[in-house]
């Protein structure tokens, strides 16, 4: 069993944060092509498509045949061949996390494979096997034992590829929305030490402030994304204790690009989906990641729910669908940028949720606890892309085969 | 497949020549190489219009390969190679410039090995070293070869029922030899305690398992015997060579290297056996490989490296001298200089000139080389037989 970790409440003023280093950076395209899948949360690696041999490291030609080689889905588990404990590395990212330990897995698919090493596995230990994304964005393969064991996510190498809520302080962007609010609960349930909750206008009451304010572990706080001041303000006060930074805000309004819908609803498209969201990462980020290499507190991560139409447009909901792709495009700004500083970005992806803004599209949509429940899962599992509900999935999946057509065929 | 490997005949290896080694130095791999050369010529009398063929190893020249070197010392050769093998690269360049010897391609190939280390040059190397090492070794927190080695020696260990005392028997022997080169850049006696007590660097590895990155620089020449006597060199012959790449894909983790495959045409070309060499020069990153080597190179029946190691005495005046410089582990590793060091403290051991003392009888010696350790294991293997032929 995995020792559960007791948590800091203060940290000491006077003592120097750690910087922030991250793991090595350097990768090959193949590799960065692992990545994508790793942050979907998938098991992939490489199979010719003449002779069906399954290689790792990745390669770019077939190592028996020379034949092409593509990514497919393949059974994740392993066993445990020999194993170290590193105590000394030059490397300045794991200087800061020795003793480390990795081993040699062999995959029964055939391949073997350095991975980073659960605490609970032990040479000949039969393991399952994940793709995980470490702090500079790239992929590495973790080793965790078959059978799962009471608070098998605490273990410290593990923790050091997931955002798990559990003693986190968090700080949820909007509370007014039932969005923000159910994350927040779903937040409390699992395990975060407080969440701070966004609230854009004091003066006016909104739906659920009762409830909400009850917890003893949420505070709510000014925050308007729609002002630079607001932000800025609120970064200053409470910058230094957010671990995990969640933008539920969202501006939705239907109405076309050419015969409804005024190009305000555009501008304010923009200005809380896109504005916003930049306030919030111009304000929070520098602070945050300067504390990514925090050893007993580290800031570790940044998500930003957003509409599936980023990747199409919607002719019903144009201002949402052009505000939500420019707001992934920052987003994948910003996870470059901050891959060199140990901060992880998150995306989840939504489809239309079933709320007053989207009464006239058609079922499926998704609720507010789907998507809470899958963000939860998300930090949990380290996992950077979500798609939540089953428009984003089926939408994501014909846009990943062939991006073009999905546009064309869009609903109408 | 049969080995059919054509003789040597009428090529000489002459003129070892070694710069003292340096823990950290200022200098460019350039400078190094070129210190070599000068020393080469004071020792020799060769100037650059006899040099007409080069072999150049280096990890710290970059950007510049023997292309580069060649312009910069001023050399004109008519025939060149870059040999970028590291451990492996002395016997490859042996290889590769003997052949050039023999077809005429080239006269006298000088083989330079040179690499600087500032104090950044470790991770510069390693940033650039190879392609899956970015992406499958680094990310897990190696920093460099340590944790590699630490799993191949934990399964080795595992595999022969070898414990760290005998590890610690080869390097104590290793730096006991050690102190008698002058320049070895460790000198300290070791005993078993401080090996077992060392600092621990990726289990089992302790500090003494690992090498000392240093600056340096070795060569050596590959001619023929008339030209060699027209120098008033001292020769020395080769018997056999063997070389391997990749030999075993197989092995889930390395516990053999390349020379098993070929090893049986290794002593038959030479017509010796094991019990016939004086002294063994190999390949000394971390003990587990000078064993690995010892074991594969047919010293002891696979399996019995264990017994072998305790019954043998690998020091100078021992029954199987063992790297009497002091090897890597005690003179320091410069860089792919390290892959030549092997072949240099040989020819001093047969021309009875070692940087320290001299075997009793060292007619006849063995080299081995083991590279490049691009992912999980040791990619390059080599090795060669060589014996007298005239000390002047």
């Amino acid at each position: 069993m995995t020792k559960q970790k007791t948590y800091l409440t203060k940290k000491n003023p006077l003592v120097k944060s750690k910087i922030n280093h991250v793991s090595p950076h350097l990768r090959s395209r193949a590799t960065k092509a692992l990545a994508c899948h790793a942050a979907k949360g998938e098991f992939v690696l490489q199979e010719c498509s003449e002779c069906q041999y399954i290689t790792y490291p990745p390669r770019d030609r077939c190592p028996k045949c020379w034949g092409e080689l593509t990514w497919k889905h393949q059974n994740r588990h392993a066993t445990l061949l020999a194993e170290t404990t590193i105590h000394s590395t030059t490397d300045l990212y794991f200087r800061e996390h020795i003793p480390w330990r990795i081993g040699t897995i062999l995959l029964d698919v055939g391949p073997t494979a350095f991975a980073h090493l659960h605490s609970e596995v032990q040479v000949g230990d039969k393991l399952t096997i994940q793709v995980m994304l470490d702090r500079s964005g790239n992929p590495a393969l973790f080793a965790m034992p078959r059978k799962v064991t009471v608070n098998m996510e605490e273990d410290y190498q593990y923790k050091q590829f997931t955002a798990s809520p559990k003693g986190k302080r968090i700080l949820v962007s909007d509370g007014r929305t039932e969005i923000g609010q159910k994350l927040t609960c779903e937040l409390i349930k699992a395990g975060a030490e407080i969440v701070y909750l966004g609230n854009a206008d004091s003066n006016l009451r909104f739906e659920g402030q009762d409830s909400i304010s009850k917890h003893k572990n949420v505070k709510i706080i000014p925050l308007n994304l729609l002002s630079t001041k607001s932000v800025k303000k609120c970064s200053q006060q409470y910058g230094g204790k957010v671990d995990i930074l969640i933008n539920t805000a969202s501006y939705v309004r239907s109405g076309s690009v050419a015969l409804s819908g005024k190009i305000t609803e555009l501008q304010n498209a923009i200005d809380l989906n896109v504005n916003g969201l930049t306030r919030l990462a111009k304000a929070f980020c520098p602070i945050m990641s300067a504390r990514s290499g925090d050893k007993e507190r580290p800031a570790i991560a940044f998500l930003d729910i957003l509409s599936i139409f980023s990747l199409t447009g919607h002719p019903g909901y144009a201002g949402l669908a052009a505000s939500s792709a420019a707001r992934l495009s920052i987003i994948n700004s910003l996870r470059s940028e901050m891959s060199l500083s140990g901060l992880r970005v998150f995306s989840a992806l939504i489809g239309p949720i079933e709320d007053e803004w989207h009464q006239d599209i058609s079922p499926p949509k998704v609720t507010s606890d789907q998507i809470a429940k899958s963000i939860i899962t998300s930090l949990k599992n380290g996992q950077e892309l979500t798609l939540v509900g089953n428009v984003a999935k089926d939408i994501f999946e014909k846009w990943s085969a062939n991006p073009l057509l999905t546009m064309r065929e869009t609903i109408k | 497949m049969k080995h059919y490997q054509k003789s040597y005949e009428g090529v000489s290896l002459c003129s070892p020549i070694t710069i003292p080694y340096k823990r950290y130095s200022p200098e460019s791999a350039h400078w190094w190489a070129g210190a070599a050369l000068k020393e080469l010529r004071l020792q020799t009398n060769l100037t650059s219009n006899d040099i007409d063929g080069v072999i150049f190893s280096s990890f710290s020249s970059n950007p510049d390969t023997v292309v580069g070197i060649v312009q910069h010392l001023g050399l004109s050769p008519t025939w060149m190679d870059n040999i970028p093998t590291g451990g492996a690269s002395g016997v490859m360049a042996i290889r590769r410039a003997a052949r050039a010897v023999q077809s005429g391609d080239a006269n006298i190939v000088v083989c330079i090995a040179a690499d600087t280390n500032h104090i950044d040059s470790f991770q510069k190397t390693l940033d650039t070293f190879s392609r899956f090492s970015q992406d499958a070794t680094y990310p897990y927190g190696q920093g460099g070869p340590n944790a590699t080695f630490a799993i191949i020696t934990e399964y080795f260990m595992r595999k022969f029922n070898l414990t760290r005392e005998e590890f610690g028997k080869i390097a104590i022997a290793q730096r006991h030899n050690a102190r008698t080169n002058p320049i070895a850049l460790m000198q300290k006696p070791l005993n078993m305690s401080q090996y077992l007590d060392a600092k621990p660097i990726a289990n089992p590895l302790h500090l003494f398992d690992c090498v000392m990155p240093c600056a340096g620089a070795e060569a050596f020449v590959v001619t023929s015997p008339e030209i060699a006597e027209k120098f008033s060199l001292s020769t020395v012959k080769i018997l056999s060579t063997i070389e391997r790449h990749n030999a075993f894909p197989e092995d889930h983790i390395q516990y053999r290297g390349g020379w098993v495959k070929d090893i049986d045409n290794l002593w038959a070309t030479s017509n010796h056996s094991p019990s016939d060499i004086n002294f063994a020069q190999v390949y000394d990153d971390y003990p587990a490989i000078v064993a690995m080597q010892l074991q594969d190179l047919g010293f002891c029946e696979n399996g019995e490296i264990k017994q072998f190691i305790n019954n043998t005495d690998f020091t100078i005046l021992g029954n199987l001298p063992l790297n009497t410089n002091g090897g890597q582990l005690s003179a320091g590793q410069a860089g792919a200089a390290g892959g030549y060091q092997n072949v240099t403290e040989a020819l001093r051991q047969c021309m009875k000139q070692p940087l320290g003392q001299q075997i009793p009888n060292s007619t006849t010696g063995l080299i081995s080389g083991f590279g490049m350790v691009n992912y999980d294991r040791g990619v390059c293997t080599g090795a060669a037989i060589i014996k007298i032929d005239k000390i002047r």
